[in-house]
């Protein structure tokens, strides 16, 4: 009975294990492509159509409904994107509540806002997971209806739609809420 | 009387073997069936980067389809025992690092549904998987020791 664990053991252990893999990939893979609504293997940024980890299908919203629920002020627009970023320019009407300082500026921000008030998060198509984040993290706090606008900037821009420079009046209100400490 | 060692089967290593097989039998089907929603649930780990999550979520499904074939089938049980105790490990620790880090999160392990074993907290998934770690572990020890070979051809 063999107790001692040898050079050739081990070999045959890792090139067991290393077949197992080749033909898992390459079983993996050409099922993959044979099928239809494929995951794709090589994530690229700047289209609406990119896959958003993280986000349910039914939180994703197309530019024509945004663009809707803009023209007729039905929905609440979030920009995830840092507040330096947002005061250059964002959407019009749009609050600033950037991942990166969920917890800091949640409160303030949402502060009047029901929790079923339809929302559109978006930013940038650069930061692919951040409005998806943003819209994983609303919805655990209990807001019912979030979407999310797939590279929602570079599109509101490229369709030329209304935007903002600056701080809104909301957001100064805001500023001056945390200088005074209250 | 000479001893029939052929009535001596060993049951224990058996009875580890076709269990952990029939579990990642089980675990790969759903994966195998909706690749996007395990891609979620992959990136609800917030552990790998984007650019391999649509890797893992195509090729580790048919990994544990494969695994769990050949340790049903008896095949290649060094490398797949081997393989079966370091994929364990790998779950075992990407859940235990989300507890650690206070990220309540589906598992994911068995379905890539939303929903969860009503009310398990995620040290349930740490002790299951732990358990499932170590028949593994006893399994490739078992097999490294020469004690049960694998009856396909050597490699």
């Amino acid at each position: 009975m063999k107790n001692s664990i040898d050079q050739k053991s081990i070999l045959q252990i890792l090139s067991q294990a290393g077949m197992i893999l080749i033909l898992a990939a390459t079983l993996g893979i050409l099922v993959n492509e044979a099928r239809p609504g494929k995951l794709s293997l090589w994530l690229t940024g700047g289209s609406e159509k990119q896959p958003v980890l993280g986000v349910e299908t039914r939180m994703l919203i197309s530019l024509d409904e945004a663009e809707t629920r803009f023209l007729r002020d039905r929905a609440l627009f979030l920009d995830a994107r840092s507040p330096e970023i947002y005061k250059q320019a964002h959407i019009m009407r749009a609050r600033n509540l950037p991942w990166e300082a969920f917890e800091q500026y949640i409160g303030t921000v949402m502060a009047d806002i029901r929790r079923d008030r339809f929302i559109i998060i978006y930013c940038d198509g650069q930061t692919l997971s951040v409005s998806g984040d943003l819209a994983v993290a609303l919805a655990s706090r209990g807001y019912k209806n979030v979407h999310v606008l797939v590279n929602g900037w570079n599109l509101w821009l490229a369709n030329e739609l209304p935007i903002e420079a600056g701080t809104p009046a909301h957001a100064r209100l805001r500023e001056m809420d945390t200088q005074h400490g209250s | 009387m000479v001893p029939d060692h052929r009535l001596k089967t060993p049951v224990i290593p058996l009875a580890v073997r076709l269990f952990l097989g029939f579990v990642f039998l089980y675990a790969s089907v759903d994966k195998i069936l909706h690749p996007a929603a395990f891609a979620e649930t992959i990136y609800n780990y917030r552990i790998l980067p984007e650019c391999l999550i649509h890797w893992v979520a195509i090729i580790l499904p048919w990994v544990e389809l494969l695994l769990g074939c050949f340790l049903i089938l008896r095949m290649w049980l060094p490398g797949g025992s081997f393989l079966s105790t370091l994929l364990l490990l790998i779950f075992l620790g990407s859940v235990a690092f989300n507890m650690a880090r206070g990220l309540d999160i589906q598992c994911g392990c068995f379905s890539t549904s939303e929903e969860r074993i009503h009310g398990a907290p995620m040290l349930w998934y740490v002790v299951r998987d732990a358990a499932f770690l170590l028949l593994s572990l006893y399994l490739f020890l078992d097999t490294l020791l020469g004690r049960r070979g694998s009856v396909s051809p050597k490699m």
